[in-house]
């Protein structure tokens, strides 16, 4: 058993995905790359009006002063049919992008629909149909036991058709289900044919005589049981929506709402997918021709939609863009979300989503590099960390607080700043910095390091602790390039 | 509903109904209504720690005021409990250097490059229930900065903590937390001298008001 998923009026639907509204006002689509640009689709307040395929924009507005002529969008096009393939593959891996706008599944192992039961099969579309409909699109579904038939099933207009009379369904297909050549058809038509059984019925030698090689080709499309091998593929692993704005926007509502339907419709996806969002890249196109382009680190991935809304909101918070923007596109990097066995009692966090929520606005705020646990890194060298997400299940405590350094702490200053440093037989006398000027009444030093001279990246350094005459003890740091202040005593 | 989700309000639910239950299985996780800092004048002076639900002010005047190693202390201290630890750093100066791994696992260290930064922050941490201890350190920040905090924010972000429990530690060049329950001065002045000592043997000096849980007005120095 075969299903096909048939979007009708596909390239309207991939427009108007993420404006599903516009449905409800009168809207033309045409084709700018044709020379006469003309209406491809409309939809059924424009058809009411009196807009017809084939019409310039010029005529549609005759017909219809309030239609919005849009134009094809290849790149949502594309877009769509991911979106299409990622739904069906939450539904069976075998799948084939048959056209655009057509996806064709083998149910073959799906056990809940072996036997294919019609309630079986109408219930299954009917949550596929949903899947697609959260995604802003609108599917009809054909069931039939070769991908042809299922494919004419799924064209013929109802929401859900399942064959169960091969023979019948065929005779009763208009001849123009066969897809024949334009001559072809004005001859069948010039023969009286209207349907396939009629067809069918005249003698498949004499019919082969008259038109040649193309008959065949028409009997063998008619045929209720060849069948034909899928070309399945995986769906594309991307996980991208992006929208061109008409209008300048100067606001944040509107990029919020939009950004609203990529989070919900890119979230249903990687459910469907069992997948999570580790990293968003927001990109904002403006007017002046520049990007503003920003990557935020989700602290714990999830595929919750007002997490991931959350996080963008106060990134936009804080952004402030020299022209208006004119198109957004909203990009997540996916990763498989982790499990976790929660005990009942042994938590140290009361509610782990909620910190997590708090850890991914405070990383918007300051960026992702500047919140986390500090782990060292394994190098010479002073100031070598990174931050990691914070951990609080199974750490074990501290057994024996022991410093690291068998001196005080001092405070690190960063960057470090820089100072002019003057030196009296080799060893600094007097300084001159933001921080602190004048004489230096103690310095001890120097304390020389140096690594990875044997690679590029070569450093070394010269250390001296100095005491300034108002008392304050200043760790100066000398370099090829000049002495900075690294940290004070504190 | 998430098995996350049903497993907390389980929680919850157990915690409000048998609070006795979650006394024996769980004794460890009891908070106290003091947070020891396991420096014994400041834990003697505020009567067991820094108070719960409230503000308690660090004033670090001057150089080599301790304030660092203060922060150290209190990193260890709080990490040897098994307890977390954030860390606001207003300037981001902490000395990771100086610290232990295993202390730096119990810390969640919030890098900051202003005052404005570390407010904020600081205001969506209170807000998070699950944070029990902040230590907001403003010591280097600049002083015109410091100046432009309007003294209303302090007494909005204890309402936070009063609604969720936690409990802030501020540290600053001066006084400047209007309404804060307790008030540590450090007298601690480390010289070059103390470059080549232990941090064990220091001489750290800080002197104690409690002002609103305790004795109003009543002083201890240490």
């Amino acid at each position: 058993m075969y299903a096909v998923i048939h979007l009708p009026q596909f390239p309207l639907q991939a427009a108007l995905r993420l404006a599903p509204e516009l449905w409800e006002q009168p809207v033309a689509l045409v084709d700018p790359a044709r020379s006469t640009p003309v209406v491809l689709e409309m939809t059924p307040p424009a058809r009411d009006a009196g807009v017809e395929r084939g019409q310039t924009a010029t005529q549609a507005l005759a017909r219809c002063t309030g239609v919005r002529v849009r134009h094809r969008a290849l790149a949502q096009e594309t877009a769509t049919t991911d979106v299409l393939l990622q739904c069906a593959y939450g539904f069976s891996p075998h799948l084939e992008s048959t056209a655009p706008g057509l996806c064709t599944l083998d149910l073959r192992g799906l056990s809940r629909l072996q036997p294919p039961e019609p309630n079986a099969l109408h219930a299954w579309a009917q949550e596929l149909q949903s899947s697609l409909s959260a995604q802003g699109l609108r599917s009809h579904i054909g069931f039939a036991t070769t991908p042809n038939l299922a494919r004419h099933a799924a064209q013929s207009g109802s929401a859900v058709h399942v064959v169960t009379d091969a023979a019948r369904f065929v005779a009763s297909l208009p001849l123009a289900a066969l897809e024949p050549s334009s001559d072809t058809a004005r001859i069948l038509t010039g023969w009286g044919l209207r349907t396939v059984g009629e067809l069918l019925a005249l003698d498949p030698a004499e019919l082969t005589d008259r038109l040649g090689l193309e008959a065949l080709g028409l009997l063998a499309a008619a045929s209720t049981r060849n069948t034909r091998p899928l070309k399945t593929i995986r769906p594309p692993e991307v996980w991208t929506e992006s929208w061109d704005f008409e209008d300048p926007v100067e606001t944040l509502e509107p990029l919020l709402f939009l950004l609203r339907r990529f989070t919900d419709s890119l979230c249903a996806r990687l459910a469907l997918a069992g997948r999570a969002a580790e990293r968003v890249d927001l990109s904002l196109r403006l007017e002046s021709g520049n990007r503003l382009e920003r990557q935020l680190n989700v602290p714990e991935p999830s595929r919750d939609a007002a997490v991931l809304l959350r996080l963008l909101n106060t990134h936009l918070d804080t952004v402030r863009s020299e022209s208006a923007v004119v198109g957004l596109q909203l990009t997540l990097e996916t990763t498989v979300p982790a499990q976790r066995q929660f005990g009942l009692f042994e938590t140290t966090l009361k509610d782990p989503r909620q910190f997590q929520e708090t850890l991914g606005r405070i990383a918007a705020i300051l960026g992702s590099d500047r919140v986390g646990t500090p782990v060292k890194l394994h190098q010479h060298g002073t100031d070598a960390f990174r931050l990691v997400p914070p951990e609080f299940e199974g750490v074990a405590p501290l057994s024996q607080p022991r410093p690291a350094l068998q001196a005080p702490g001092l405070r690190r200053l960063r960057p470090a700043p820089v100072a002019t440093v003057e030196s009296v037989d080799g060893r600094p006398s007097s300084i001159q910095c933001p921080m602190a000027q004048g004489r230096l009444v103690v310095t001890l030093g120097p304390w020389r390091t140096s690594g990875r001279w044997w690679e590029t990246g070569t450093w070394q350094r010269e250390e001296w602790d100095a005491t300034t005459l108002r008392g304050q003890v200043l760790r100066l740091v000398r370099q090829p390039d000049g002495w900075t202040v690294d940290a004070v005593l504190d | 509903m998430p098995a996350d989700t049903k497993i907390i309000e389980l929680r919850q639910f157990l915690a409000e109904r048998l609070p006795q239950a979650r006394l024996g299985m769980a004794p460890e996780r009891m908070v106290p209504a003091a947070l020891p800092t396991g420096i014994e004048s400041i834990d003697q002076g505020l009567g067991g720690g820094l108070p719960q639900g409230a503000f308690t002010e660090l004033v670090a005047p001057g150089e080599g005021s301790g304030s660092a190693q203060f922060i150290h202390s209190l990193l260890r201290h709080t990490a040897s409990a098994g307890r977390f630890l954030t860390l606001v750093d207003g300037a981001d100066s902490l000395d990771i250097d100086a610290l232990e791994p295993e202390a730096l696992a119990h810390l969640l260290w919030v890098r900051c490059r202003s005052t404005a930064e570390a407010l904020q922050t600081t205001d969506l941490l209170l807000r998070d229930r699950n944070i029990a201890l902040v230590v907001l350190d403003l010591k280097l920040n600049p002083a015109h900065e410091l100046r432009r905090i309007p003294g209303t924010l302090w007494y909005r972000l204890s309402r936070l903590m009063e609604q969720h429990g936690g409990t802030v530690l501020v540290i600053t060049p001066q006084p400047l937390v209007a309404g804060a329950a307790a008030r540590i001065v450090s007298r601690t002045r480390l010289d070059h001298r103390d470059l080549e000592r232990s941090p064990d043997t220091l001489d750290l000096r800080f002197e104690t008001e409690q002002r609103r849980v305790r004795e109003a007005g009543a002083r201890q120095t240490a």
